[in-house]
């Protein structure tokens, strides 16, 4: 209806002219409005003096606090992995008793050995262990000694020293060196078993130290290993584990019987504590979980300053951590809480307690020489006073608190890993480090509130 | 004999439109003013000004209307109660009829400096006027805003720190903004028709704006992820202070006018909020400035029964500012030379384009702080023309400038800039 009127005879009208020109200038501010400007490019940088010029660094060696957090939360007899051999400073032999009375059903008691064919002894390792090989690549090989204990187990008093056992092996072939594969069959005297129908105090399996030259903590299934299908490599999921005693008969042909454990443990007769005194380095451990914790000393570092990026590091001392891969996560962790704790805390409390600033993945402590972790928004927090407790970093393995780090089938209490990290008193070059590149604010620090 | 216009009778006003048109076409023509008018309204900040934003006190906005854009800038002496022009306050005592400005323009600018070139286009809004006329046309008041300063610019380039043996690599990023305006209040009184004369206070408002942004590339852990964080400061300040503009206007003869304005030199207080990105300390601190005085003066001559030739000249000595040495150093005074001609309107029956104004000019100025070690010159040229609103219920006017800022061998930077200015002055009769 409005345009009607419009025409080009109309347009020769000047009473059009104001609306006209009223739009098209409309339509020119419009188009005019900034859409269609340049994105800032170097125009102008060089009639304006930059204000920031270099990065500043500082690198911090010195501690504030350390210390150390064991986890206590799996009964030891509940373990699902048992470890036998020797690594550096840790000892630890197996202890198994079996409960012959539902065997029973089965077998009679008064039977001899005619009817025998084999009797075995037989240890999964789980996978980490298979065919694990020295750094030298070449594959680990151990002799083990498996004796009767002279007493009855007692599962409460380990870790602890190695029980006294009878001096007689009950090995069939003793001395014979055996690759760690799984699964591991040893043989037996079946003669032994009808010593244990009378009597039966449970059995140690030990790595004879004189025989076996590879050093190296071996794990095997226990009775509650319950992770067969992702960290054992068996044929069939339906496999009974553990250290389990299996029984061929000649008659009936081929009838085959296994017994698993009432009780099995590792004693742990030797373990190195972790350390107290950050200058005998940092360790980091699972299965028996003890995770480190730290404070550097930031007094040297100016107030009011931007991190830009701060790195706590660590090195890996390769001779001394063992173990399968792990991941590691950095968290802050309240020191009043830290300050707090006696011998041990729970899992619980610590999940509480911590949180987490970053991780590391697929750690192999044979390799790995140098671990950083970026904690620059951590640190940040620090220098702007967030904290009104402050903070300590923590080294923890990935618990289930930590989701994003936590990929694994298993927790950390399952397979034992450690990483020894070099300590204050080692090399500049290999020492504990945090590395801060910051930007000194000035202008904050003379009229700031 | 020449009539003011001011004393032309407002019934039967020329641009009236005849008897009996349409309301279709009464519609039309006030959707297309408020079309244009909530289109000024609506422009936001700018999107980019010139390089030479980046420094000191910014770029001057241009304040005023289309039709004295139009003709070089020169308006202290202007005599329209019809159609008046704000630059000088005196002109507006014999005002007849409640008046509104709204002025605007768009620009497209070319930057070039570092080698490079920068195309940018923005819309601003800057003038708001109005004034209500008192005691039997013997006085005026006025209020309004009017942007003075802008300091719109950005820029961005490669850079590199330097952090101990390792050489970060990243971009600088540097945004300025902020407008500086006023919002004048005054009041503008006829002794005589030969003299009237003018007073405000002005409040001065407004901000500047830093940001800093430094974006580091460099991956030092070799893991993918760049790992230093990026540091921003910015500093914020807020202007604060109040001027006071005196102005008068004298025609002592038929065919001339002069007129003239004083702004006495004041202070102006200047807050300061400081923060670095991801940093908890903030600081605020405050200082003063001294602005130094202005003044500016002009006259026009009518040569012929619809020619007139004017001429203003615009000073402030900002040699004598004082307030923040990092500004003061490179400040020199700040003058502009405008001159140009102006046909009037006519309203012939079927006059065509005969009736329409016509108005072209030039301006000389000299930027009021240095770039490169040297003064920036700048130099603009103007043409306009205007339409009447029906039933001299006011005016559009437009204009297009073409202004040369800056010397790219003398100040490292030079700006070309097309400018489009429309405005619109509406007269409500029924006051």
């Amino acid at each position: 209806m409005f345009l009607k009127g419009l025409s080009l005879r109309s347009l020769g009208n000047r009473r059009w002219l104001p609306p006209l020109w009223g739009l098209t200038a409309a339509l020119v501010m419009a188009l005019g409005a900034g859409c269609t400007s340049e994105q800032s490019n170097l125009v102008g940088a060089g009639l304006h003096e930059a204000r920031y010029d270099s990065l500043h660094l500082l690198k911090i060696l010195d501690f504030d606090d350390f210390g150390n957090l064991e986890i206590e939360d799996i009964p030891f007899t509940q373990n699902r992995v048992l470890y036998i051999g020797r690594q550096g400073d840790e000892r630890s032999a197996i202890l198994v008793r079996y409960d012959f009375e539902t065997w029973l059903d089965t077998i009679q008691a008064d039977t001899d050995t005619s009817n025998i064919k084999r009797f075995n002894l037989i240890l999964y390792f789980p996978n980490h262990y298979n065919n694990l090989r020295a750094l030298d690549g070449t594959t680990i090989t151990k002799v083990f000694q498996i004796q009767n204990l002279a007493a009855p187990l007692d599962s409460t008093v380990y870790p602890g020293d190695r029980p006294a056992v009878e001096p007689e092996l009950i090995n069939a072939t003793p001395n014979d060196t055996i690759d760690i594969n799984s699964p591991q069959t040893i043989p037996l005297r079946p003669e032994v078993l009808l010593g244990w129908y009378a009597s039966h105090n449970g059995i140690m399996i030990s790595e004879d130290e004189d025989l076996s030259v590879d050093e190296g903590l071996m794990g095997v299934a226990s009775n509650e290993f319950d992770f067969a299908g992702s960290q054992l490599e068996l044929d069939d999921d339906d496999t009974t584990v553990g250290v389990v005693l299996q029984i061929e008969f000649k008659e009936p042909a081929g009838y085959t019987d296994v017994l698993r454990p009432a009780v099995d443990l590792s004693t742990w007769d030797h373990i190195a504590p972790a350390p107290d005194d950050p200058s005998e380095g940092i360790v980091l451990r699972t299965h028996l979980r003890s995770y480190p914790y730290l404070d550097f000393d930031l007094s040297t570092l100016p107030e009011n300053v931007l991190i830009n990026r701060a790195v706590l590091g660590v090195y890996n001392d390769t001779t001394r951590s063992y173990g399968p891969l792990t991941n590691i996560i950095c968290a802050e962790i309240d020191s009043s809480f830290v300050a707090s704790v006696v011998d041990s805390v729970t899992l619980d409390d610590l999940g509480d307690a911590v949180a987490s600033v970053t991780g590391r993945t697929s750690l192999d402590p044979y390799h790995l020489q140098r671990l950083e972790f970026n904690i620059t928004r951590s640190l940040q927090r620090v220098v702007n006073g967030v904290f009104e407790d402050p903070i300590r970093y923590i080294l923890c393995a990935a618990e289930d608190f930590f989701p994003t780090y936590d990929v694994s089938s298993v927790d950390p209490d399952f397979q034992l890993a450690r990483f020894h990290f070099f300590g204050t008193t080692a090399l500049d070059t290999l020492r504990p480090y945090l590395d801060i590149t910051y930007t000194r604010i000035d202008e904050l620090t003379e009229g700031g509130e | 004999m020449f009539t003011p216009r001011c004393l032309a009778s407002l019934p039967g006003f020329p641009g009236d439109p005849v008897p009996g048109t349409s309301r279709r076409w009464l519609t039309i023509r006030r959707l297309s003013c408020l079309a244009l008018a909530a289109l000024c309204c609506w422009t936001s900040p700018a999107s980019a000004q010139g390089p030479f934003a980046l420094l000191n006190l910014g770029s001057s906005i241009q304040v005023h209307d289309a039709r004295i854009t139009g003709r070089g800038g020169w308006g202290m002496a202007e005599q329209d109660t019809l159609l008046p022009g704000f630059k000088n306050l005196a002109s507006l005592a014999p005002l007849q009829g409640v008046t509104i400005l709204l002025s605007g323009y768009a620009e497209g600018r070319d930057s070039q400096s570092d080698g490079t070139g920068r195309k940018t286009r923005r819309v601003l809004t800057p003038t708001v006027r109005a004034a209500i006329p008192l005691l039997g046309n013997r006085g005026a008041l006025t209020a309004g805003f009017l942007g003075r300063r802008a300091t719109e610019f950005s820029y961005t380039q490669p850079q590199t720190w330097q952090a101990g043996d390792l050489v970060v690599e990243g971009t600088e990023d540097f945004l300025r903004d902020g407008t500086q305006f006023e919002i004048p209040i005054g009041l503008a009184w006829r002794f005589s028709p030969i003299i009237a004369v003018g007073a405000s206070v002005n409040l001065v408002r407004g901000s500047i704006n830093e940001t800093l942004n430094n974006f580091f590339d460099t991956d030092a852990d070799g893991n993918g992820v760049v790992d230093y964080l990026p540091r921003s400061r910015s500093v914020n300040d807020e202007l604060s202070g109040t001027s006071s503009t005196f102005a008068f206007l004298v025609s002592p003869f038929p065919r001339f006018q002069l007129g003239g304005s004083f702004t006495a030199a004041h202070e102006v207080e200047m807050k300061r909020h400081l923060e670095i990105g991801g940093v908890a300390a903030k600081a605020d601190s405050s200082f003063s400035v001294q602005m130094p005085l202005a003044w500016s003066a002009g006259c026009n001559i009518r040569f012929s029964p619809r020619w007139r030739f004017g001429l203003d000249y615009d000073y402030q000595a900002y040699s004598e500012f004082s307030g923040r040495d990092d500004w003061a150093a490179d400040m020199v005074d700040e003058w502009t030379w405008a001159c140009g001609f102006e046909r009037d309107r006519e309203s012939v029956r079927r006059g065509g384009w005969s009736n329409l104004p016509i108005r072209f000019g030039a301006a000389v100025r000299q930027w009021g702080y240095k770039v490169g070690g040297n003064e920036i010159d700048e130099l603009q040229l103007t043409f306009g023309s205007g339409f009447p609103l029906q039933r001299g219920s006011g005016h559009l006017d437009f204009a297009i400038s073409h202004v040369w800022v800056g010397d790219l061998d003398r100040n490292g930077s030079e700006d070309r800039i097309w400018r489009v200015t429309v405005s619109v002055i509406g007269i409500e009769k029924w006051w």
